[in-house]
C-alpha cells in the first residue's frame, strides 16, 4: 500500500509496476545492502521498509505519528516473520533520539510536505546517520514564486482547499529543502525531478477511483466524500501537469570540509531503473 | 455581455470573441469539451479548445469531457467564482460531469477568467 509518487520507466506501466520501480530506484540510490540498518521517516504503511527487508535483507525502523500505521506495519511484520527486521514506532520526527551514527541509511518518502521545519528535521538526521551513510529525501515542492506569495500571506481559495484536504501541508520550494540539507551538514549528491512521475501516479489513482466507484461510493465512504476525493485526485494531477506542484528525489550524504570523499559511482548508471528489470 | 452573467451569451458570443484574443488560456486545455445546460436558456455547446478554438451549438464533436448543470446553477457558480462553491456543487451533484474530470478542472479556470473578462 503506497501513497506517494511511483516511477514510470514507460508510460504504459501499470501502477503496481511503477510502484515496484520506485521502490527499486530508491533502494538503488541508497545503495542498500544486506544488513544495513535503515530509518524510514514517515514510513506510512511500510511499503519501503518491507521492500528493503524482504528483497535486500535490511533491518528497518520506521517512524510515523499515526498509531494505526505503526500497528499495521508491526502486524504485517509479525505475520511475515519479519518481527525484529521491520519495526514501526509511533514517534514524531522532532522527537527522534536515536544513538549517534546509528543508521546506515535514512529515507523519507512523501513526508517532508507534512513537516513545518526542515532545518529541525535534518539537524536531527545528521547525527544519527553514520559518516559513510546515505540519506534520500523524496517529496513535493512548489515553484519559488508561488511559495514566496504564500510566505507573504497571499493565498488562493484552491490552495486553502488543498491544505484542508491534505491535512498539514507545507510545500516548500526546492531550494529551501536543499538549503535545509546543506545547512545541516549534508552534501547533495544527486537530484532527480520526478514531477512527471507523480502526474502519472495521480492519474492512475484517479482512474482507479473512477473504475471502483461502485465499491467505494456510499459503501467505504459517503458519495459526497467519494466525489470530493475524485476532484482532489484530478486536481493533484492537474497541479503536476501545470507546474503548480513538483516532486523530487534528493540523495545526500554527510559532509565535512577536509573529509576524504567516498568513492561514489562516477556515473548515474547505477541508479537507473530499466524497463527490463534485472 | 455586461451585468448579470448569461450562459447563452457567454457561449454564443463572448467566449467565441475572446478565444482569438486570449488563445493561450484555451490551448492549455487542449481538448474538446461539452457544456450541457438544462432549464430555460439551456442548450448544448461544443468547445473545441485544441488547435481550432471554436465554440459551436450542439454536440458537433466527440467531447473528452462534459459539464452538465442547470443553467441557473451554472450561472450562479460562474458569477460567484468560488472554487469552494464549485466543489460543493459537484459533491451535491448540482454540477455533473462525464468523461475526463481533470480536463474539467482545467476548464474551470478558463470559464472563470473568460466570464470575468466578459462581465
Amino acid at each position: 500500500m503506497a501513497y506517494s509518487c511511483a516511477y514510470f520507466t514507460d508510460e504504459s506501466n501499470s501502477l503496481a509496476e511503477a510502484e515496484e520501480n520506485k521502490l527499486l530506484l530508491t533502494a538503488k540510490k541508497l545503495d542498500l545492502k544486506e544488513g544495513d540498518l535503515l530509518l524510514d521517516i514517515g514510513c506510512g504503511w511500510g511499503s519501503f521498509m518491507f521492500y528493503a527487508a524482504e528483497k535486500i535483507g535490511c533491518r528497518t525502523v520506521g517512524i510515523t505519528p499515526a498509531k494505526e500505521q505503526a500497528a499495521f506495519v508491526n502486524g504485517v511484520a509479525e505475520k511475515r516473520g519479519l518481527a525484529g527486521k521491520v519495526t514501526a514506532e509511533v514517534r514524531h520526527v522532532y522527537d527522534m533520539d536515536y544513538p549517534q551514527a546509528y543508521f546506515d541509511k535514512i529515507v523519507t518518502i512523501g513526508a517532508i510536505e507534512h513537516m513545518d521545519d526542515l532545518h529541525r528535521v535534518f539537524a536531527k538526521c545528521a547525527p544519527i546517520l553514520k559518516d559513510d551513510g546515505l540519506m534520500l529525501v523524496h517529496g513535493m515542492t512548489r515553484p519559488w514564486k508561488d511559495r514566496e506569495k504564500e510566505l507573504q500571506g497571499i493565498t488562493t481559495e484552491a490552495g486553502e482547499l488543498v491544505k484542508e484536504h491534505f491535512g498539514v501541508g507545507y510545500w516548500k520550494s526546492l531550494w529551501e529543502v536543499m538549503e535545509a540539507l546543506e545547512k545541516n551538514d549534508f552534501e547533495i549528491l544527486d537530484h532527480e525531478n520526478i514531477t512527471r512521475h507523480y502526474q502519472l501516479t495521480t492519474e492512475r489513482w484517479f482512474e482507479s477511483l473512477q473504475d471502483n466507484e461502485k465499491e467505494f461510493a456510499g459503501k467505504v465512504v459517503s458519495e459526497e466524500k467519494y466525489r470530493e476525493f475524485m476532484v482532489f485526485m484530478a486536481g493533484y494531477s492537474i497541479g503536476f501537469e501545470t507546474s503548480h506542484t513538483l516532486c523530487s528525489q534528493i540523495l545526500c550524504r554527510k559532509i565535512q570540509s577536509g573529509d576524504i570523499r567516498p568513492a561514489l559511482p562516477l556515473t548515474r548508471q547505477d541508479m537507473i531503473v530499466s524497463t527490463y528489470k534485472e | 455581455m455586461k451585468g448579470k452573467l448569461n450562459a447563452r451569451d457567454l457561449f454564443d458570443h463572448e467566449i467565441p470573441k475572446l478565444l482569438p484574443e486570449k488563445p493561450e488560456v484555451a490551448k492549455r486545455i487542449n481538448a474538446v469539451v461539452g457544456i450541457e445546460l438544462t432549464g430555460e436558456d439551456g442548450g448544448y455547446w461544443t468547445l473545441d479548445l485544441t488547435e481550432n478554438l471554436v465554440v459551436e451549438r450542439g454536440r458537433t464533436k466527440e467531447p473528452k469531457c462534459t459539464i452538465i448543470a442547470h443553467t441557473d446553477d451554472f450561472e450562479a457558480l460562474l458569477a460567484g467564482g468560488s472554487v469552494r462553491d464549485l466543489l460543493q456543487a459537484f459533491k451535491e451533484k448540482r454540477l455533473q460531469t462525464s468523461g475526463h474530470l481533470p480536463t474539467i478542472l482545467k476548464l474551470e479556470g478558463l470559464l472563470t477568467s473568460y466570464s470575468k473578462m466578459a462581465s
